[in-house]
């Protein structure tokens, strides 16, 4: 049992590794501290002020372009860092203009913008693309990273809907109760291998698609509900209403499935006397709205090695995220109310 | 003068809550066992107890599966000593259980030899001090533990144990933090411990179990051992006793 403890970081962040140019600017402080002791002017003195003081507003436009956090898009960052450039020039330009006015004359007219053009441009797209490409690298391999958490997702759903599909004591006692059958009520017994069969043919589905109708689900909940109708007897009702334009919408396959079969297994079977269960779906406001209600036993303990519902609540977050909830309640009248809300789609599921 | 012993007829009890499969049985059994009573047949589980207090059947068929209580409990708190035959749909009760003493089971959907072989074996021991049930018990299965219920609010979330970053004992309650939610819950830092997975969750101390994967810095403080939980900036001690899980590292 031991575990290696290592301290995971992120891909270094690319804003941790550009600093604001701190010591460019003390350095334009400091020489313009020291032209207001030098009366002699010298030419090395404004060359090297405008210099500087162009590198310094250069590169703080290129932190302010990289740290603010709203600046998301790379075309917007770059559109700060090309007006920062100018800024730079033109100040480069005024400065040894104010301070010089006989020197920057005797200047060739072109000299100087060139020199400050080379200079700014050799010292900050470098870096400036440097730290682009990173953002994009950033970006696709975080794109990359929830895609695959999707493609695990959904192989998992199907996995599990393989898996899942019949439980054995569903199908044996269903067996055991239609072969009874033969010889007590014939009649029932056709009926009975109706349903059973109902139920098998929607419970194995494309197993290729991701997503089943709400419609198709439905059909096979009532199919398992009616074979239990007949099991249980007239201690055990059932009813499913559903509006005909919900029918087409698309759910995550065996979600509706897994909330009945869990009624049945923790509520309606340990639960004696009489007992029903009741599926309604509705849309409201573009949200598909699934309930399975139960007058059974009600919840029991508070721990579980179960999967079926925690698959369903792992497959709406990563298929809807904050859009898609499944919700338990404990109703008054005893029992448990089990629902899922998704964004109604009859297209594509997400 | 002679007495009569009246050998009385043997009596069953079923209880089965499908009406179907308890027809079939009642059928069956009439067919393999004609001297054989069925003196009640009941449908829960709650009824079979009260049938075998009151009418002390030599015999009682118990589905596993049952509303009110399993066949299982049916047994095990049966007040008056009966040949038991369980009845179940899919061997997952751990059979094996049922090997000790002199219980029978039978897999549904019925297999109509096996019930005669068992019928036989009744009649054998029908002579015989029942089997003493009130120790059975089914073997837990050792799955650990997936998921808890949290009741927030009027809510019950589902919250799944790989989320969860630490369990800490609260008075009289357990808190669950996850990096989304806290709640609480019921059940004890000591019970827990015994269903989790011992890879995953580690007991630092008598009220704190932490997920080993949110572990994020480990520091040895005045001779002990202290560490912190990702997202946390609180130092939790580890207690001298589970100080060994951290050895290996």
């Amino acid at each position: 049992m031991h575990k290696n403890l290592t301290m995971s970081h992120e891909l270094s962040d690319s804003k941790a590794s550009i600093s604001w140019p701190l010591l460019p600017m003390l350095a334009v402080l400091g020489l313009l501290g020291y032209t207001r002791f030098v009366s002699t002017s010298s030419a090395w003195l404004a060359d090297s002020l405008a210099i500087l003081l162009a590198y310094t507003l250069a590169q703080t436009g290129l932190c302010l372009s990289q740290k603010t956090a709203w600046l998301t898009h790379a075309s917007l960052r770059w559109v700060v860092l090309v007006v920062f450039m100018l800024l730079a020039l033109l100040a480069g330009i005024w400065i040894e203009a104010v301070f010089w006015p006989p020197l920057s004359a005797s200047h060739a007219v072109w000299l100087l913008p060139a020199v400050l053009v080379i200079f700014i441009f050799a010292t900050i797209l470098p870096a400036a693309m440097d730290l682009e490409i990173r953002h994009r690298t950033h970006a696709s391999l975080a794109a990359e990273a929830s895609k695959h958490k999707m493609e695990r997702q959904i192989l998992e759903a199907r996995l599990a809907a393989l898996q899942g599909q019949i439980e054995p004591h569903f199908l044996f006692n269903t067996l055991a109760n239609t072969r009874a059958l033969i010889h007590q009520d014939a009649a029932t017994a056709e009926q009975m291998l109706n349903h059973l069969i109902a139920y098998l043919r929607a419970a194995m589905p494309d197993m290729r698609l991701s997503t089943t109708t709400l419609g198709q689900e439905l059909t096979r909940a009532a199919a398992y509900l009616q074979i239990f109708q007949i099991r249980l007897g007239p201690r055990f009702q059932f009813s499913v209403k559903a509006p005909d334009e919900v029918l087409a919408c698309l759910i995550p396959p065996l979600a509706v499935m897994s909330l009945v079969e869990n009624a049945i297994k923790h509520g309606i079977e340990p639960q004696p006397g009489d007992v029903r269960i009741d599926i309604t779906a509705s849309n409201k406001a573009g949200q598909l709205q699934i309930t399975v209600s139960d007058n059974g036993r009600g919840f029991q303990g508070e721990l579980g090695s179960g999967v079926g519902l925690l698959n369903v609540q792992e497959r709406l977050l990563a298929l809807f995220g904050e859009q898609a909830e499944l919700q338990l309640q404990p109703r008054d009248s005893g029992g448990v109310s089990a629902s899922i809300s998704l964004p109604a789609r009859t297209g594509e599921l997400a | 003068m002679t007495t009569n012993i009246i050998k009385q007829n043997p009596q069953t009890l079923i209880a089965e809550d499908e009406a179907i499969l308890q027809q079939e049985l009642q059928t069956a059994l009439a067919q393999l066992w004609p001297e054989l009573d069925i003196i009640s047949t009941v449908d829960d589980g709650i009824k079979a107890a009260q049938a075998i207090a009151e009418l002390r059947p030599d015999i009682a068929f118990l589905d596993v599966r049952m509303p009110g209580l399993s066949g299982i409990d049916v047994a095990r708190l049966a007040q008056h000593p009966c040949h038991i035959v369980f009845l179940t749909a899919h061997n997952d009760y751990a059979v094996d259980a049922f090997d000790q003493g002199a219980v029978d089971y039978l897999l549904k959907p019925l297999d109509m030899g096996r019930l005669a072989l068992a019928v036989q074996r009744l009649r054998q021991r029908l002579s015989q001090q029942p089997a003493d049930l009130s120790a059975l018990q089914v073997k837990k299965t050792q799955e650990s533990l997936r998921w808890i219920q949290a009741s927030v609010g009027n809510q019950i979330r589902f919250i799944n144990v790989s989320d969860v970053l630490c369990f800490r004992a609260d008075s009289k309650y357990t808190r669950v933090i996850t990096g989304k939610i806290e709640a609480y819950i019921r059940t004890t830092i000591k019970d827990l411990a015994a269903q989790l997975d011992t890879d995953k969750f580690w007991q630092i101390s008598r009220s704190n179990i932490v997920n080993v994967a949110a572990i994020d810095a480990v520091q040895r403080s005045d001779g002990g051992l202290a560490l912190r939980l990702q997202a946390s900036d609180d130092w939790l001690t580890v207690s001298q006793a589970y100080q060994y899980q951290f050895r290996q590292m």
